[in-house]
């Protein structure tokens, strides 16, 4: 178990910057989400700190210890690779046991096989080889062997985009419950948001190399730092509506009829012209434009099943949302501090 | 094998299923009328000239020169391989061929498989240009060089050694080796040498522990190429080495036909044989592993 710090590390690829001076720290025990868009500099920053790639500028520091140009092997980190790079001409009992015998092992190597394979559940099918498992088997395999030799940070890169989408869910479930049995440091880089979500006790969100926000999964999707976190986080984004060097923002599902709300909440109320419905079993799903008070823009409303009238396609209804969840963002896209909120709710009121 | 899933997708009432089955069937036929054909074409060319080399190989020299030719020897007689042995160097031709076969084989793979895994791996300078040229050196054919070759040969002191022969059929197989072993590499996920690294291997033993067993299909079938080029090498053989005792298979033999006449076709059949032995064990030996190399040309990671 250890710390893991990130101070000002900047990547290039000749003139590319991949990387520009991200600082982040994992926390000790924590499951931390390195969380973007593909090409947004995640896996490039993951690989750097397994030592797979030399950072241009800056330092990784694992444990209290500079770690910038160890030997991955030198590290004590455990990967599991998005391919799962199983070693295809082993047995499953032969991978697992790889990194114990490379490291020249002195203890029971048999028993630390078995015990790594019965946490993930594949102690049965120690005899095959990588390609006669299915892809949830050979996911646990990987991670039997990266957890074989007990290392004190854990680094994941998309382990489960491999997977059909029943089996993710479930995956993701048993990763969770396992990181918070072992209790190491882990570090996760994914593109989808809901894995992100619901995984993470921290989300670092990356785009173009840069750290976006870094927070938990609850500030994340509550107070998005800039626009482009309120649009990458959640299902459908949030509404971003522009409006004079102002970006106003309300997510879907806060955006209701009026009618839902109670009448002496301190709201906001505009005008919704539903052009398609989206039904979604459990919700639905208005695509429309907001008017009245606010510009005319495109807009998204989420309504759960338990609002039983719905408004007509082509009908304008009255919608409103509470005055405390909007959100605010200045010319530049960045969120308006808390302080200076008042002020411009004052604006949206006037 | 599909005939009766066909006639089963076919099975309207009526007629309309008996007659997909008797489509199918012809069509069965035919395509195993035209393998066994091929077959039957490719066996006679390359196989009756063995069975011939083979057969005479035993055939008293009477026999041999008999006329109308008898297919098999009347009486069996080992004299050729007997002779072979104790009146020429036939014995030291074989064991100098195995030698220069053996030696070139294993520098080319150690040399080509090394070079290949680097361009295959990490990225420098003048990389493309120096996989192009590799493979421009392929291009020439051994006759431009043999000359320049036996220069360089001579001036290095070289010439008449075994170690000439080896240096040249190396270089001759390395370019092949290199382009066939580096798109081997490159079908070799890097993630599992990176894992590798991770679990605790230097880059050395995550070459040696994972990539180099997957590759180990290519490398036979290069070291198939490149022990059958150098196996049946002659011209290098027969400018750099001219003393009877740094002779290899295919110039010994080949001395043997005369200008005027053959000192012995017994002995040079039971020779022929000889020659062809090492080869055939030798594909035997690593035919399985040869077929997959040829055919996957890589293997997948997972």
């Amino acid at each position: 178990m250890a710390l893991v710090e990130v101070k000002q590390i900047t990547k290039k690829f000749g003139a590319y910057s991949a990387i520009s001076n991200v600082s982040l720290t994992a926390q000790d025990g924590k499951f931390l989400i390195l969380l973007g868009p593909s090409g947004c500099g995640k896996t490039t920053l993951l690989r750097m700190i397994a030592g797979l790639e030399l950072p241009t500028y800056g330092d990784i520091v694992i444990g209290g210890k500079v770690a910038t140009r160890l030997h991955p092997k030198d590290r004590n980190i455990a990967m599991v690779f998005q391919n799962y790079a199983l070693y295809p001409h082993l047995t499953i009992y032969e991978n697992v046991a790889f990194p114990l015998r490379v490291r020249g092992f002195s203890g029971d190597i048999d028993k630390k096989v078995k015990w790594a394979t019965s946490l993930v559940g594949i102690e049965h099918l120690l005899e095959r080889k990588p390609r006669q498992m299915s892809g949830g088997e050979r996911q646990r395999t990987a991670l039997a062997r990266s957890l074989v030799r007990d290392p004190s940070v854990f680094l994941l890169d998309e382990p489960l985009s491999n997977l059909d989408a029943k089996l993710r869910h479930s995956a993701r479930e048993e990763l969770r419950q396992f990181q918070e049995r072992i209790g190491v440091t882990s570090i996760y880089v994914t593109h989808d948001q809901v894995e992100a979500m619901g995984l993470g006790d921290r989300i670092c969100v990356m785009q173009g190399g840069v750290v976006r926000q870094l927070g938990t999964p609850e500030e994340i999707y509550l107070n998005p730092a800039d626009t482009f976190v309120a649009s990458f986080i959640g299902s459908p984004p949030m509404n971003l509506i522009s409006d004079e060097g102002r970006t106003i923002g309300f997510r879907p599902e806060m955006f209701l009829p009026e009618s839902a709300f109670d009448p002496s909440e301190a709201l906001y109320r505009t005008e919704f012209t539903v052009q398609r419905i989206e039904y979604l079993g459990g919700d639905r799903i208005l695509y429309g434009m907001v008017g009245a008070s606010l510009p005319s823009s495109k807009a998204i409303a989420r309504l759960p099943a338990t609002i039983g009238t719905l408004p007509e396609v082509g009908t304008t209804a009255k919608f409103a949302m509470r005055l405390s969840d909007i959100r605010y963002f200045d010319g530049e896209g960045k969120a308006v501090e808390q302080s200076r909120r008042h002020e411009a709710r004052l604006v949206v009121n006037g | 094998m599909s005939t009766t899933e066909l006639s089963l997708a076919g099975s309207q009432p009526g007629g309309l299923g008996r007659y997909n089955r008797q489509a199918a069937d012809l069509h069965y036929v035919t395509s195993r009328v035209m393998v066994y054909l091929l077959a039957f074409t490719a066996v006679s060319v390359i196989g009756f000239p063995l069975f011939w080399m083979v057969i005479c190989s035993f055939k008293t020299s009477t026999e041999l020169y008999q006329f109308p030719p008898a297919f098999l020897p009347h009486d069996w007689t080992l004299t050729n391989y007997r002779d072979l042995f104790i009146q020429t160097n036939f014995p030291i031709y074989f064991v100098n061929s195995l030698v220069v076969a053996g030696g070139a084989t294993l520098l080319s793979l150690v040399v080509g498989g090394l070079g290949a895994y680097s361009l295959s791996r990490f990225k420098f300078a003048g990389m493309r240009t120096v996989s192009m040229l590799t493979l421009l050196c392929y291009m020439l054919p051994e006759v431009l060089l043999v000359i320049p070759l036996y220069l360089f040969v001579v001036d290095l002191g070289m010439a008449d050694t075994l170690i000439s022969l080896i240096i040249a059929n190396t270089a001759f197989t390395l370019p092949l080796t290199m382009w066939f072993m580096r798109s081997y590499f490159n079908a070799i996920p890097a993630s599992l040498e990176e894992s590798a690294m991770i679990d605790g291997c230097s880059r050395f033993q995550a070459m040696r522990k994972v990539t180099l067993p997957l590759a180990l299909p290519g490398l036979v079938s290069v070291g198939v190429f490149s022990f059958n080029h150098a196996w049946n090498e002659f011209l290098f053989a027969l400018v750099f080495t001219s003393s009877e005792t740094k002779k290899v298979l295919s110039l010994g033999l080949a001395t043997w036909i005369g200008q005027d006449n053959i000192y012995s076709w017994g002995m040079l059949l039971a020779g022929a044989v000889l020659v062809t032995i090492p080869v055939v064990l030798f594909y035997l030996l690593v035919q399985r592993r040869l077929v997959v190399g040829l055919s996957e040309g890589g293997v997948k990671g997972e």
